[in-house]
């Protein structure tokens, strides 16, 4: 029975992970994008 | 160019204005997860049959709904960009997609980490698991294609036709898995929930369908800004061959 | 432009591709060659018990066709690329469908071709016993190959215009062709076993209904991804 809590404790753990991840990964990204607009605005302005 | 600058100017502020509104969302939707998990966990008695295990089904169901919900955005925003033709629909699409994958190989790991105690085998070939684990190769496909193709009207137009006939095979795939499981009287595995769990499972749904729409709102921001940063990169260089 | 004005285009699709083929005979003996060559590779892998080899009889038969098919949808569009011929077959005004009927016409005659080969191969490697049902059966398998070659030819139009070819084209296509496998494997099996027609019916209509669909859309499809 105990076994199968460690189950549930992994089940948990990847959904977290998972989760955390991605959110981690897609607030990088949207950071990158958002300045590499910033960038290339930055660069029209000066020409 | 001097019209583009207050046009994008006013991009950048808006996307700023809006970030802040869309983590809102996500802090919303977080918590939301959280405690949906901590009352489905701290509620719900130990099944007969399957004891704590049961409670897995509070992280792998409601990814399955999500993926299959994702799954469907793609299908529709992929049918309006090949109708309507404007951009926003293909970046919609490739956000939900990417997500939808997330969300797909999350259902495929919680699934074999359930079947592993439930059955003794991590992998049982159970139709809806199989048919999700198509699914799953199909999101990759459409990915990988994005991911090889560098115009973007090509890529757009390309995404979308693979991304409909796509959608258009999963239900033909689930009723082949399905036909070919009972044809060799494999025993159904039963995933029937007891009516009781069904209320943790709904607002562990909703939780998670709140996170998969600030994900894919959030993506596609960020899609629309690298848009964006093309188009002006574009401009530019057309502007630098005319100086 | 009229009907038949169209079908000649399509004809001519056909001739040309099969024609150029034919030229690189090359072609179509490497393709059923390697086709014999996996059934011999699954041959060993799922080992000499006759039992063994004839319940995976069907299943290695179609995935011998699966692989060695693959190579001719790439290839019907090299042609064209090799030879920067796409644009100029754009160019010319007429319907996009009869590029797509042309192509997919000249496929699925290279790969019945192939099969005509492969089949018998099969059968004498894992000792199919029995025949009973072998007419229905071809049927079967000209279903599951219309399927198989109708996305084949839709998938490698854009597969074929894009860095990693030779990866894109299973990727994208495999995971949409496990109906037709399934359907295919299992009502061969069960027709050649000579099980009556009801076992092997309702695998028989989910091809059709599959080839129905999929064909359609791929010749709409095909509209929109050939322009770009």
């Amino acid at each position: 029975m105990a076994d199968m809590n460690g189950f549930v404790v992994a089940a948990y753990i990847v959904m977290w992970v998972g989760l955390i991840g991605y959110g981690v990964r897609l607030h990088r990204v949207f950071r990158e994008a958002r300045r590499r607009l910033d960038d290339m605005s930055r660069e029209g302005r000066k020409t | 160019m001097s019209h583009a600058m207050p046009l994008e100017a006013e991009r950048l502020s808006n996307a700023i204005a809006k970030e802040r509104s869309i983590e809102w969302l996500g802090a919303i939707a977080l918590l939301a997860v959280i405690g949906a998990q901590l009352a489905g966990v701290l509620n719900s008695p130990p099944d007969r049959d399957m004891g704590h295990l049961q409670k897995i089904m509070y992280v792998h169901v409601p990814s399955a709904w999500n993926a299959f919900v994702a799954f469907f955005v793609v299908a529709i925003a992929s049918l309006l960009y090949l109708w309507k033709g404007k951009e926003q629909y293909d970046l919609v699409a490739a956000s939900a997609a990417e997500v939808g994958t997330l969300f797909t190989g999350l259902t495929l790991v919680l699934g074999s980490i359930w079947g592993r105690p439930t059955w003794g085998v991590w992998w049982t070939w159970d139709p809806r698991l199989t048919s999700t684990a198509v699914l799953f190769l199909i999101f990759v496909g459409y990915l990988a294609l994005r991911s090889f193709v560098e115009d973007a009207d090509r890529r757009a137009q390309w995404s979308a036709a693979v991304g409909l006939l796509g959608a258009l095979n999963v239900p033909i795939v689930y009723m082949s898995v399905k036909w070919w499981r009972t044809l060799h009287q494999m025993q159904s595995n039963p995933s029937t929930v007891d009516p009781e769990y069904v209320v943790g499972l709904r607002t562990n749904g909703i939780a998670v369908l709140l996170l998969l729409i600030y994900f894919i709102v959030k993506r596609y921001r960020a899609a629309r800004m690298e848009r964006l940063s093309e188009h002006l990169a574009e401009s530019a260089a057309l502007e630098g061959r005319r100086a | 432009m009229s009907f038949s004005h169209d079908l000649r285009r399509v004809r001519a699709i056909i001739w040309k591709d099969l024609t150029t083929e034919r030229r690189s005979k090359a072609g179509f003996n490497a393709v059923a060659f390697l086709g014999v060559l996996i059934l011999l590779l699954f041959g060993f892998a799922l080992g000499p018990d006759a039992e063994a080899l004839r319940e995976a009889a069907t299943g290695a038969l179609w995935l011998a066709i699966l692989f060695s098919g693959v190579l001719a949808f790439n290839r019907s569009y090299q042609l064209e690329l090799d030879g920067a011929a796409l644009e100029p077959l754009l160019l010319y005004p007429a319907p996009r469908w009869t590029i797509f009927a042309g192509k997919f016409a000249a496929n699925l005659l290279f790969v019945l071709l192939v099969e005509v080969i492969v089949v018998p191969v099969a059968i004498i490697l894992f000792q199919v016993k029995s025949l009973a049902g072998w007419a229905p059966a071809m049927g079967v398998m000209l279903l599951g190959t219309i399927g198989f070659v109708a996305l084949g030819t839709f998938y490698a139009s854009m597969a074929s215009r894009s860095r990693a070819r030779e990866v894109l084209l299973p990727l994208l296509l495999f995971p949409m062709l496990v109906p037709v496998l399934l359907a295919s494997a299992e009502a061969t099996s069960s027709l050649l076993a000579g099980n009556p027609m009801q076992d092997a019916g309702a695998w028989v209509k989910l091809l059709i209904a599959f080839d129905v669909i999929f064909v359609v859309a791929s010749f709409f499809a095909f509209d929109h991804v050939i322009e770009v």
